[in-house]
């Protein structure tokens, strides 16, 4: 139970703070800029020529402008919450907040806080996009954003290497929410594992960035000479991906293996200042 | 002072990503190579040893004469050096303009060959198409 208001205490701290609130503003006009920039494309197109509306999303790995999402994606994964710990740290409020609540529980609530903010950041943008592309855009649209149509056979040729593709044939909103909430659990693991550097003491908030960043170029060119699958992550963290070859059993891999990094790395410091 | 090591701070980071950016952008590439029109033409990679991806883009795909769209069917072969079969794929689409397709193919080589056989009776098939060959 302690645990649990220490979650949210720390959780309700997080999105006071102007990482959490500039973040989301980012991502969130961003998506909202890519309806607007899609409605403007396709004014006086026939309804049955015009996109999916679940299709056209800020998150939509064929959409315009989808590579600034991919190449930022790292930075603002750690935008949200990934200097709380830095922060509570000069601010004192991490003497206070353990003095309430204990140690262990400060850590384990800043971890899950952390989790669930940068999870909220890179979720509900997208969430609200779709809710509001489905009351503009017509339900008659079949194109995908590559141009084809969503359910030809051609189309349906690339769909099979989406992740999760059975889902989107069977249900295209079920497979846009899961697909993006996997992309917030990538973003939220990273953010996580930042922590868990952050506990080492780092100085400087700016070298924050860049654990993640490493990571996921490591990830990506270490383990193409190990597994078969696709390894470049800007075709995991976007939905609707039709390049060959991605395997869920990597990309979960990589998430296990964030969050595993960031709660180790906070335990190490956890023993390191109970010794001192 | 301690702004000046802040800074600094803001700087190595951006250095570091920076170059680590230009060395990703150096390693990746794409080699495009433009086809002659025809119903078959097939097209034997050079310059890079191995690729991870084949791209291809079609462009200036007409209507018919009664201006509706063609249903255009395209078949795909790859072949590797020892001229087996790697992958096949049939295209079966209609068009107006632009098409791209994406088929990422481990472990291509120098002196592979992919063919593409176009099918049907339209005269008017992809005026150009350019075929990118990706390494990353």
């Amino acid at each position: 139970m302690e645990v649990i208001n220490s979650i949210k205490m720390q959780s309700s701290l997080l999105i006071r703070k102007k990482g959490f609130q500039i973040s989301f503003l980012l991502l969130f006009a961003y998506a909202m800029l890519i309806s607007v920039i899609y409605a403007y494309m396709q004014k006086g197109s026939y309804t049955t020529e015009m996109i999916h509306p679940a299709m056209i999303s800020g998150i939509t790995s064929d959409v315009d402008y989808v590579w600034f999402f991919c190449r930022y994606f790292p930075f603002m994964a750690v935008m949200p919450a990934g200097f709380s710990f830095i922060n509570d740290i000069n601010t004192k409020t991490s003497v206070l907040l353990k003095a309430q609540m204990g140690e262990k529980r400060y850590y384990m609530g800043k971890l899950v806080s952390v989790f669930l903010i940068t999870f909220i950041t890179f979720t509900f943008p997208f969430f609200i996009e779709l809710l509001l592309n489905v009351i503009i855009f017509p339900f008659e649209g079949t194109r995908a954003a590559t141009g084809w149509e969503a359910y030809s056979l051609t189309y349906v040729q690339y769909a099979n290497n989406h992740l999760m593709s059975r889902l989107f044939y069977n249900n295209i909103y079920i497979y846009y929410i899961i697909s993006t909430a996997l992309t917030g659990i990538f973003a939220g693991a990273g953010a996580v594992f930042t922590v868990g550097i952050s506990s080492f003491g780092i100085k400087y908030k700016a070298f924050l960035f860049l654990p993640f960043y490493l990571f996921i170029y490591l990830a990506e060119n270490i383990s193409k000479y190990i597994i078969s699958s696709y390894t470049y992550i800007d075709t995991y963290i976007t939905i609707f991906d039709i390049i060959e070859g991605k395997s869920m059993a990597y990309y979960l891999t990589l998430i296990v293996l964030l969050m595993i990094m960031g709660i180790i790395f906070t335990a190490i410091n956890i023993r390191r200042n109970e010794t001192r | 002072m301690k702004k000046i090591k802040a800074i600094l701070s803001v700087l190595t980071v951006i250095a570091i990503i920076g170059v680590i950016e230009v060395y990703a952008l150096t390693s990746n590439g794409y080699y495009s190579v433009t086809l002659p029109k025809g119903q078959t033409v097939s097209l034997t990679m050079k310059k890079q040893d191995s690729y991870d991806c084949v791209v291809y883009r079609l462009i200036n795909i007409k209507p018919t004469s009664t201006g509706e769209d063609t249903y255009k069917k395209m078949k795909m072969s790859i072949y590797n050096q020892s001229t087996k079969l790697m992958e096949e794929k049939v295209i079966t689409e209609s068009v107006s303009n632009t098409l791209y397709r994406y088929s990422h193919i481990k472990d291509l080589s120098a002196g592979d060959t992919i063919t593409y056989k176009m099918r049907g009776n339209n005269p008017d098939l992809p005026a150009i198409a350019d075929v990118y060959l990706g390494w990353y």
